[in-house]
């Protein structure tokens, strides 16, 4: 911290020269990719190469504009005075479909605490299994609580609580997954904001999750959430332009009610509805104040499966908005194109690191160049943008008492996703969905070989590039050392895969 | 307007149920709390010593539930 002191003391000024290094450095790779002369098959990996660049750059730029922008901003929404005994009617929501009864009724319990007076507690049972039904009802008459159910079955967690919506009468809609409990001062926190702006659509809180001691994939997948609900959803917020993540929300069923409810054919209904909703001249706030704790993925395959189901959700609502780009222009603000944008494409960093992966590697391997820089070149502009945005990062996240080791595990966490963010965006692409089967070993899941082999591919492939770049180093040392160091660090990260598939322990292994 | 004894029981079980249930899953996510505080070491161990006082007094303010309710139960009051 007292590192960065120094950097955060003058953040803006940093800001602005790491966004003026990108750039320079863009600028450059562009110019020299475009008038170097190289063979058609390294002109290709040149384009891979600058592809996967592009993406980082142009996502980097985001944050450093993100960062810039809310420097020294408060939270402005105004607030109305609630009258005690005469606030506004709120539904408060959790729809599940099988979900474990213990993980519910820790839920409905948190529901039954909020300390609000005029709130309906409703559970929406979405379950087949009779079971699964059995419990809902056991649960609902042990809490006094309300079960919903459905006559048709469509369109998921959007379709029964469309169905909900169509018989209610409260003003607000709280809405909750199964395993995230609200503090109890949640409802009377928010719902000031939406009574003093009936333009406000819905206010957002953080998810952040409790399990991280569990094991290094709920600590990774716990600071991926950090990361995201800290600067990049504050700038969001400054832009008008924060989406609903899907639970930890309040929404205005009017405002709801006018965009047809939630979007039934989105897998990520809740970011489907959000650009609908900005799209009507709604306003969406962000209440940067953690009011939700909840449980996150614990193992590899459910951290994957996680992030298959929303990536290709919100690939699939990317298409939607580059056409509505395309046909109307101007149905949103600049910067809610910019912000939409950029959360819209997030998930092909998988196919950013792919390229950025392999063309170390096929330099190595078989002497295709694909970075066409001179050396002095090179450390002239990729070094300052490099060096800057990390800083920057690194500053701003350690300004919120984030650890740099904490912040690597959720960045490692997120590149080892390549495989399963390629898999499922390209099928997002053509309209495709992405089924993910799990796999588990002695009642806790892991990943197999055959979910392991492409990290086993990639590690061969990087080890070898190493071993033959040893052997040619004399040839060329600049550009081989380069190369090698690369493969190196994608070694490094790949390698971590190992310690996250190791299942969490049991509770009797723990406490051992 | 009273309560019946019958009622007031009820609402006493509830009362006792929810506290006894609520307690584990609020400490739970205290803890993480305390972990995202970014609060040296130190201060973090005071503090969940602390929470560890106020999860004891609510499980005095269980007792005392429990107390009232066998006091209720006893009495030959019927209406309060």
């Amino acid at each position: 911290m007292k590192f960065f002191h120094f950097f955060l003391l003058r953040l803006r000024v940093f800001t602005l020269v790491a966004s003026v290094a990108v750039c320079v450095y863009f600028v450059a790779r562009v110019l020299i990719f475009s008038y170097s002369d190289y063979t058609p098959v390294e002109k290709l990996f040149g384009l891979l190469l600058l592809t996967g660049e592009t993406y980082m750059l142009v996502h980097a730029l985001g944050y450093m504009v993100n960062a810039f922008n809310i420097r020294g901003k408060g939270l402005e929404a105004p607030r109305a005075e609630l009258k005690k005994g005469g606030e506004p009617w709120v539904a408060v929501v959790v729809a599940a479909r099988h979900e474990p009864k213990e993980i519910l009724e820790e839920t409905i319990i948190t529901f039954r605490n909020l300390d609000y007076a005029n709130k309906n507690i409703y559970f929406l049972d979405d379950s087949s299994d009779q079971r699964y039904k059995d419990e809902a009802d056991a649960l609902a008459a042990r809490h006094g609580i309300k079960v919903f159910r459905r006559e048709e079955r469509r369109g998921a967690k959007a379709g029964i609580v469309n169905a909900f919506m169509s018989g209610m009468t409260e003003k607000y809609l709280a809405i909750f997954d199964a395993d995230q409990n609200p503090m109890p001062d949640f409802l009377n926190d928010l719902v000031p904001y939406l009574e003093a702006n009936d333009n406000l659509a819905f206010v957002q809180t953080p998810q952040f999750y409790s399990n991280l001691g569990d094991s290094p994939v709920a600590m990774g997948a716990g600071m991926q959430q950090a990361i995201f609900y800290e600067s990049i959803c504050e700038g969001k917020n400054l832009n008008d332009a924060m989406f609903c993540c899907g639970t930890n929300v309040v929404f205005r069923l009017s405002a709801l009610l006018s965009v047809g409810g939630f979007d039934e054919t989105s897998i990520t209904e809740d970011f489907a509805t959000s650009v609908k909703l900005h799209t009507k001249g709604y306003k969406s706030l962000y209440h940067p104040h953690v009011k939700v704790f909840g449980m996150g993925p614990d193992t590899l395959p459910a951290y994957f499966k996680q992030q298959a189901r929303w990536s290709g959700g919100t690939v699939s609502v990317f298409r939607r908005v580059l056409w509505q780009l395309f046909r109307a222009p101007r149905s949103l603000t600049f910067m809610q194109w910019v912000e939409y944008l950029l959360a819209g494409s997030y998930y092909f960093v998988g196919w950013a690191f792919f390229f950025l992966m392999i063309c170390p590697i096929a330099f190595l391997l078989f002497n295709v160049p694909s970075f066409f820089l001179d050396p002095e070149i090179y450390i002239a502009t990729f070094v300052p943008y490099f060096s800057l945005s990390l800083l920057v990062f690194y500053a701003t996240m350690s300004e919120r008492h984030y650890t740099a080791k904490q912040i690597y595990t959720g960045l490692i966490l997120g590149s080892l996703c390549f495989p399963v963010l390629m898999k499922s965006t390209l099928l997002a692409m053509f309209g495709k969905k992405m089924t993910f089967v799990v796999t588990t070993k002695g009642g806790r899941e892991r990943l197999d070989w055959k979910g392991l082999w492409p990290y086993g591919v990639m590690l061969g492939l990087n080890i070898a590039a190493i071993a033959v770049g040893a052997l040619r180093f004399k040839d060329n040392p600049y550009a081989i050392g380069v190369n090698m160091f690369w493969a190196a660090y994608h070694i490094f990260i790949l390698s971590n895969i190992f310690r996250f598939n190791e299942p969490p322990a049991l509770p009797e292994e723990a406490a051992a | 307007m009273g309560v019946t004894k019958k009622e007031l029981l009820k609402l006493i079980d509830e009362a006792i149920d929810l506290e006894e249930k609520s307690i584990p899953v609020y400490r739970k996510h205290l803890d993480t709390a305390l972990f995202w505080s970014g609060l040296p070491t130190g201060e973090r161990r005071q503090l969940n010593i602390y929470l560890n006082v106020l999860a004891k007094e609510s499980g005095k303010h269980f007792a005392r539930l429990t107390a009232l309710k066998e006091k209720i139960e006893k009495g030959e009051k019927d209406v309060y």
